[in-house]
């Protein structure tokens, strides 16, 4: 709409970002997101007696705080399904938290940009629209492809964006500024089936990964703090689920790496080991999971070794199919134009919590280059400082909603009171 | 400039001037920060203006008005009646001449958003006409107190305990959290238990249940409250008998405490013995310094922790909690409570925010472009404290 073109400064935007992992909110113009707690919600049914009536009203736990106390059957839930926003009501308990809680907003001053997957169906946008406007009464609303703002993170328009994330890594193909939505593509090989693997290899050692609220330090003989095993009834396997997958996840950070070459456990069997002290004071030696595990990025046949979590995979169909990124970074680019085809080999922009692993980038540009043409001269981009790339889309968010040639592109509340939800498509293609 | 340095508590206002100190031991003024309001309009009370009684709220309960206090949990409330306690302390009790204004260093109450910063911020400038202005939080300023930049704070105020984690002078709001108690529960606790045994102390007739500017319980039993309250070494202890010990209620009558104030120690320690649905206090100070940030900043944050605010005075608390958290840490933490330095003064963890804020103040207001100045406001805004008082 035509009117005073508003600086980025005076308009203090808010920026979301609802990962499967974390939920990621600040003010748009800053360098990371102030406020980020898990998007994994704790639910307590209403229900009197214990008993499930459909439909009855649940509480919901949210933020770090909110989860990490234990309570008595309390699930673990999650609103996504296939990496899309699914349940509203935890969703909109997700954005009640980001936006009340913490920001401690007054949502009719702020517009707010939001980050959406790449595969985002018409249905959930207009949905989120519809509650962005309805019940926070935004004055504004954006909603921006997930793979397009990690491209403005690293600052190019064209780009093939990986996106390693939680539950899903993402890679889609975004020249100048649109995600060719034919290339998008996606593979289960990411951050919780990581975690899952490292929690199999360390339990299969066995050593069981326990929860901090499975044991206490009582002081034994001569003072030393001992270890003693508690174990709270009616604590859900979920909640155990997610705390143990917690831990492994930390273990998985700390430790693992990626090799420079294709690493295979049975030839490195005498690799040496890394200690890592558990949370209740249990000592673990890694040595070949400590590679072998973000190998499972590039070679996903090697889960057959974390026999659990193989099984699961294959019971949810679609194991056969599985292939490294490498390939499917290559496989999107195929799909692409052949013009486009040089600029996405030159620019591949890694972005993501996954990866956080030390020397991904370096390998992922060596697999990229043997799949790709001879002529193609390929090139991964990812920033160096760890926390930029966890947070790069939301960074992105930053960036374009503080610009001042951005500020006309927002869909206003009088536009969607007169147009409706489906507006949104049209705004934000 | 006369550099004003002032805290907002939710129930004490402190203020001082940041120059004798650390001479002087102690901020000037500590006043209750309450407010009469008495609806002069009586058929039509729709606004409360002002027939102020600041500074001994508890006196003056008696007559027309009504208590409110303008911070209830940290939160900023009332800004009418915020604005006139400010008034009773500027103009009053630290006697500036109205016109003659000179500059504030304010202690923040933690989590304010942003627009309550601003509108603070416009407070200061438009009706107070203060010649400059610094807006700092409270978390970060009881870290100054102590001379360190990074740490984990712990303020046990009135009505709710903050736990900051704090990264070279920036508060970490994400993992942050405000437990809902503090000793003003913990004094409705003391209320219900003794009216258990029968005996009634004063103002414990109106409804306890008050999360409502009215405070439920009167200040005398607060700070009996607090006088009892014990932290023993473990829940085991607390549970063992304790010798009695007689007190006086403001109302005359001779109470024998036995056992009451561990049982506060014990509630003190985890808030649901209030009946509350919180993690225990060395959990959620656990949660919040080890919830993200990598290897060396959770070290820093649970090497680092300080326990500061009225309620810190418990004696036991440190130990007990040290112990508590502990027991959560690996091997390779130790988990370490902070030191008081010598040079500052005994009551230091008291007031640390205010403390803090006079350290502070002095840098701030000492070189050109570290406050924000009468024109520095003309020009921004309120928008000025975000952009400058970071």
């Amino acid at each position: 709409m035509s009117g005073p073109v508003y600086g980025g400064d005076e308009v203090n935007a808010v920026v979301l970002d609802v990962g499967t992992y974390h939920t990621k909110a600040g003010y748009a113009g800053e360098d990371t997101p102030k406020f980020v707690f898990p998007s994994a919600v704790g639910s307590l049914s209403g229900g009197a007696n214990g008993m499930d009536i459909d439909g009855a009203k649940r509480t919901l736990y949210v933020g770090t705080h909110a989860l990490t106390h234990r309570r008595d059957k309390m699930e673990i839930i999650t609103p996504f399904k296939d990496g899309r926003l699914d349940d509203w009501e935890v969703a909109e308990g997700l954005l009640d938290h980001a936006l009340k809680q913490q920001m401690r907003l007054a949502t009719e001053s702020h517009p707010i940009m939001l980050a959406e997957p790449s595969f985002n169906s018409k249905a959930a946008r207009e949905k989120a629209a519809e509650l962005l406007f309805e019940k926070y009464q935004s004055p504004a609303v954006f909603m921006a492809k997930n793979a397009v703002l990690s491209s403005f993170a690293s600052g190019r328009p064209t780009s093939l964006v990986v996106d390693a994330g939680h539950e899903r890594t993402v890679v889609s193909a975004v020249h100048d500024g649109f995600v060719l939505q034919k290339s998008v593509a996606s593979t289960p090989l990411a951050g919780q089936l990581l975690s899952q693997c490292m929690a199999a290899a360390v339990e299969s050692r066995g050593t069981p990964i326990r929860p901090r609220f499975e044991f206490t330090r009582r002081e034994g003989h001569g003072g030393k703090l001992e270890v003693v095993s508690v174990a709270p009834p009616a604590t859900t396997a979920s909640y155990r689920a997610w705390c143990v997958e917690a831990i492994a996840g930390d273990i998985k950070d700390t430790i693992c790496r990626v090799s420079d070459n294709a690493f295979d456990p049975q030839e490195n069997a005498n690799i040496p080991t890394v200690m890592y002290e558990l949370p209740d004071g249990q000592e673990i030696a890694i040595g070949t999971d400590r590679f072998a595990i973000p190998e499972i990025l590039f070679n996903p046949a090697l889960l057959e070794g974390y026999a659990p979590v193989a099984a699961r995979l294959k019971a949810a169909g679609g194991f056969e199919s599985l292939q490294g990124i490498h390939h499917l970074a290559n496989d999107c680019i195929s799909q692409c134009d052949v013009d486009v085809r040089k600029d996405l080999y030159g620019g591949l922009v890694l972005t993501g919590g996954t990866a956080g692993f030390a020397a991904l980038r370096d390998r992922l540009e060596k697999e990229v280059s043997e799949l790709a043409p001879q002529m193609a001269k390929v090139k991964v981009v990812c920033s160096a400082n760890a926390v930029e790339r966890r947070y790069g889309v939301w960074i992105g968010g930053s960036i374009l909603a503080s610009l001042g040639t951005f500020q006309q592109m927002w869909m206003s509340k009088a536009e969607y009171r007169e147009y409706g939800a489906g507006l949104i498509h049209k705004k934000a293609p | 400039m006369d550099v004003l340095v002032v805290d907002l508590g939710s129930r004490f206002i402190r203020a001082g001037k940041a120059d004798p100190f650390p001479n002087e031991k102690e901020p000037w003024v500590v006043t209750p920060a309450e407010a009469v309001v008495r609806d002069l309009n009586a058929p039509t009370a729709t606004t409360a203006a002002n027939g102020l009684d600041g500074a001994n709220g508890g006196a003056a309960a008696a007559g027309t008005g009504r208590v409110v206090c303008p911070v209830v949990k940290g939160e900023i409330a009332n800004w009418d009646v915020l604005e006139a306690c400010l008034d009773h302390v500027l103009y009053d009790r630290i006697t500036w001449g109205r016109g003659a204004e000179g500059g504030m260093l304010l202690a923040e109450p933690n989590f304010l958003s942003r627009a309550d910063r601003e509108r603070l911020c416009q407070l200061m400038f438009e009706v107070f006409n203060l010649a400059g202005y610094y807006g700092a939080d409270q978390a970060v300023l009881s870290m100054y107190a102590l001379g360190r930049s990074s740490g984990t704070v712990i303020d046990i105020g009135h009505g709710k305990i903050d736990i900051v984690p704090v990264l070279d002078g920036a508060p970490q709001l994400s993992t942050a959290v405000r437990l809902p108690y503090g000793c003003q529960q913990l004094a409705q606790q003391l209320a219900t238990q003794l009216a258990a045994r029968g005996i009634s102390s004063l103002g414990s007739s109106s409804s306890s249940s008050s999360s409502s500017a009215a405070p439920g319980v009167a200040p005398a039993l607060e700070d009996l409250a607090r006088s009892i309250v014990r932290v023993a070494g473990s829940p085991e202890e607390a549970a063992a008998a304790a010798e009695p010990t007689t007190h006086t209620l403001p109302d005359g009558q001779t109470i024998t405490i036995q056992g009451e104030g561990q049982q506060l120690g014990e509630a003190l320690m985890d808030g649901s013995r209030l009946g509350l649905d919180v993690a225990a206090l060395s959990e959620a100070v656990y949660t919040a310094a080890t919830a993200q940030g990598d290897k060396d900043t959770r070290k820093a944050w649970l090497e680092g922790m300080m326990v500061c605010g009225g309620g810190s005075s418990a004696p036991g608390l440190g130990g007990r909690l040290l112990k508590e958290v502990r027991g959560l840490t690996t091997q390779q933490i130790t988990p370490l409570l902070c030191s008081l330095p010598e040079y500052m003064p005994e009551g230091t963890l008291r007031h640390a925010a205010w403390m803090g804020g006079a350290v502070l103040a002095r840098v701030a207001f000492s070189q050109a472009g570290g406050f924000i100045t009468k024109a520095d406001y003309e020009e921004q805004g309120p928008a000025a404290v975000l952009k400058k008082c970071v």
